[in-house]
């Protein structure tokens, strides 16, 4: 059992006075059969209160509505996660022919549409993806499955600032450059051109551990492995997600996962920040 | 040309000089070797009792009203920011008689009726999918399909609340439908401003024609939107929601608001608390309990969708998901308009409803299904080819109007994205005499009919008519409003 503090603080400074605004946040860990929340607190220094909800694949946001002016947003989040230590996932004995099968099946597919339609962000055609992409006759889904994680970890190189979340695949493709959304997406991209179901995640990292993409919110994968079920993955570290990966939401690309989503309805530039921390207790 | 015209029996009247009868399309007016239509007779002779003179009088005053009262629309393919104009409306109107619109009615009702079904089924339990009638592929590939409205069944069980059918007379003498509009079909304000230009113009055709009214319109539109109200509500309030003054159909939202006694809003006149909608008025916050709504799915919750629209209510969606607002049309009705479905049409009527479809379907090759491409690419010149995905006209390919270099850009446009696109053979879409201000004189263009039908959960209604378009270029097929088309007042009789 792995137990770890979160802290998520945001401070939003406006140039000039806001009226109106909606802010709607994803940023509580989620309860998950490996993954239990404590002592969750959320406050701010505006009188509104949360309005709490579920989104589309059981993520809970916190709404704020807030009626102005004011010229200062600050909220904190603290909450403890408790999670199961991760364990190589085991499989059951399914040949190459019945995995294809599986995916193959329309009633599988009528059930899983949701993450194997594409979304403008994880869309791409068949040619502009490189060709080693796609799945090899001889290779199971698990072993494709790896094999693109590796082959994303070193087709992309890790730099901010030169995509946006919302950076299309083939941009990425012609940048080869990114940061954890992009590796995401375009992993997403990939699976979904082979029929196979995979979500986008988000969520938080153990900071302990020297993970690319730790020191903020982080993105990965879950892809739906006929042998295994839902397994995590997570491209831009090339690894399978574990116990230091603290889950936010999931959905279809990063639009169904953004950390925080605002409109403001009076024109106001501004500057807005973020941190988080995630220690891990020793465990006992 | 003039040779043909000989064969026609056409009225004594300079106006139809050299009217000319098109080989292989159906002229609704005229017939060859044999008197025109029986149900235009009248009609024509008081047509043909105007010099040409009057009757360009009679045009130019029509013009100048629709300018005086604002009926205008804006056009985005030649201009960016779009131009404002109005939209030509030309004085011989299109009879449809009795006998085929009671088909014509009956088909969009049962029609519309199955789409709503199909919208249904496909956000609940995919029936139709599970039993292989419409390939799951299909779906899983379609851009318009939403999942925010996945197992939700908005107030009333209704999806394509509003439907714009659009239908053409082929040179068989049948009725085919086009294309299905199940998003926001628009021009419905252009049919009510048409027969009241025609009622000004020319008053004596009404006193003397047995025309079915289409005034009932605005009032049907109202009576469907409280029909779909949530039960918590007496008297709800209904709004129309525009994108603003800017958008092409701006006159449209504004006319419909009006015609109805509601109010037209904008995203900023509304908000939402708590999952309910309220907009502001000078009394203070008002509940809005259903929107009709006038801008695309992807704009109406900024919350949910395209983060950087400035056109949507914030937090819509979940209030909407709650059963504390109606929106129509439902978003994600798009599904089904989506032209690669429309191939499935007549299996979808049959599966939801068990009957035959009463209104014909033209055959469509799907481009992503490996033998109908190949078939595409070979025929491309007798076919026309459409993105499934547009509406307005726009992006669709000719065959035997391209120029060899066209098609081959045509053909890798197909290779390179399939499931983008399908193919039909060529329709002749009939033609109507029409006023040629050039000439001074009526010439033969292509028309189609753009209907309207509203569901309500226990209710259809079809406006008596429709938008018949009017495509004023020479040999023009495509009649849409954005591709620079007109219309013409449209004339059910009654018996």
């Amino acid at each position: 059992m792995a137990l770890y503090n979160i802290r998520y603080e945001t401070v939003n400074n406006y140039n000039s006075p806001v009226n109106e605004a909606y802010l709607n946040f994803l940023i509580i860990p989620q309860e998950t059969e490996d993954q239990h929340c404590f002592n969750l607190s959320i406050e701010s220094n505006h009188k509104a209160e949360a309005q709490f909800s579920e989104t589309l694949y059981g993520a809970k946001a916190a709404l704020f509505r807030l009626k102005g002016p004011f010229i200062l947003f600050e909220l904190t989040m603290t909450v403890q996660v408790e999670k199961q230590l991760w364990n190589f996932p085991s499989f059951k004995n399914i040949s190459i022919a019945d995995e294809r099968a599986i995916l193959e099946d329309h009633i599988f597919k009528v059930k899983n549409k949701d993450f194997i339609i594409p979304t403008t962000l994880t869309e791409i055609n068949a040619n502009q993806l490189p060709p080693e992409t796609f799945i090899l006759p001889s290779e199971t889904v698990f072993q494709y499955v790896q094999r693109i994680n590796t082959f994303l970890h070193y087709f992309l190189s890790y730099e901010a600032n030169v995509t946006t979340p919302i950076t299309t695949l083939p941009e990425i493709i012609q940048l080869r450059k990114g940061v954890c959304q992009d590796y995401s997406h375009l992993f997403i991209g990939i699976m979904r051109h082979n029929g196979i179901p995979v979500r986008y995640v988000s969520g938080y990292l153990n900071q302990g551990k020297q993970y690319i993409g730790a020191a903020a919110m982080h993105a990965w994968v879950e892809v739906f492995v006929p042998s295994i079920g839902w397994l995590g993955i997570d491209p831009t570290n090339n690894i399978f997600v574990n116990e230091h990966y603290i889950k936010v939401a999931h959905g279809c690309d990063y639009i169904d996962c953004t950390t925080v989503k605002g409109v403001y309805l009076s024109d106001s530039g501004g500057t807005t920040s973020y941190s988080v921390q995630i220690t891990e207790q020793q465990s006992q | 040309m003039i040779m043909e015209a000989s064969v026609l029996k056409l009225p004594e009247s300079e106006l139809f000089t050299d009217y000319y009868f098109k080989e292989n399309t159906f002229d609704e007016v005229f017939k060859k070797n044999s008197p025109a239509n029986a149900y235009y007779n009248r009609l024509l002779s008081l047509i043909s009792s105007y010099s040409t003179n009057e009757f360009k009088i009679l045009n130019e005053s029509t013009k100048k009203s629709f300018i005086s009262r604002g009926v205008t629309f804006a056009t985005y393919s030649d201009n960016p920011k779009g131009n404002e104009r109005i939209f030509p409306f030309d004085l011989f109107p299109r009879i449809i008689p009795q006998s085929e619109w009671r088909v014509l009615e009956k088909g969009l009702k049962q029609r519309n009726r199955a789409i709503n079904l199909f919208i249904d089924d496909l956000y609940h339990d995919s029936k139709i999918l599970r039993d292989k009638i419409v390939p799951v592929d299909l779906i899983l590939s379609c851009s318009n399909y939403n999942r925010y409205m996945k197992d939700f069944k908005p107030t009333g069980g209704v999806y394509n609340h509003i439907s714009g059918t659009d239908i053409i007379k082929h040179n068989d003498g049948k009725y085919y439908v086009l294309e299905d509009n199940v998003r926001c079909p628009s021009g419905v304000s252009y049919v009510l401003a048409n027969r009241d230009a025609m009622k000004k113009t020319i008053p004596s055709v009404f006193s003397n024609f047995n025309i079915s009214p289409v005034s009932d319109y605005p009032e049907a539109l109202q009576e469907m939107m409280h029909s779909v109200k949530s039960d918590k509500v007496d008297n709800p309030n209904c709004v129309v929601l525009t994108p603003g003054a800017y958008n092409s159909a701006y006159y449209e939202h504004s006319f419909l608001a009006q015609s109805m006694g509601i109010e037209l809003v904008e995203g900023r006149d509304m908000f939402t608390d708590n999952d309910f909608v309220y907009m502001h008025t000078v009394y203070g916050a008002k509940r809005v309990d259903v929107i009709y709504r006038r801008i695309d799915d992807d704009f109406i919750d900024p919350l949910v969708f395209r983060p950087d629209s400035a056109l949507g209510v914030p937090g819509l969606m979940s209030a909407y998901r709650k059963g504390n607002v109606t929106i129509l049309n439902a978003p994600g009705t798009g599904i089904a308009d989506d032209k690669a479905v429309y191939a499935y049409m007549p299996e979808i009527i049959k599966y939801y409803l068990d009957e035959e479809p009463i209104l014909n379907n033209v055959p469509t090759y799907r481009c992503d299904v490996k033998q109908e491409m190949d078939y595409v690419l070979e025929h491309i010149a007798e076919l026309v080819v459409k993105p499934v995905d547009q509406s307005g006209g726009y992006g669709i390919f000719i065959g035997n109007q391209a120029t060899q270099a066209q098609i081959e850009e045509q053909k890798n446009i197909i290779k390179a994205h399939p499931r983008g696109y399908i193919a039909q053979p060529t329709m002749s879409l009939s033609v109507h005499s029409t006023f040629i201000e050039d000439e001074n004189k009526f010439e033969p263009r292509h028309i189609d009919l753009r209907t309207y039908t509203l569901l309500s959960p226990d209710k259809e209604f079809v406006l008596k008519g429709g938008l018949s378009r009017v495509a004023l270029k020479k040999g023009n097929l495509i009649v849409n409003s954005s591709q620079g088309g007109g219309s013409k007042d449209t004339w059910v009789m009654e018996e």
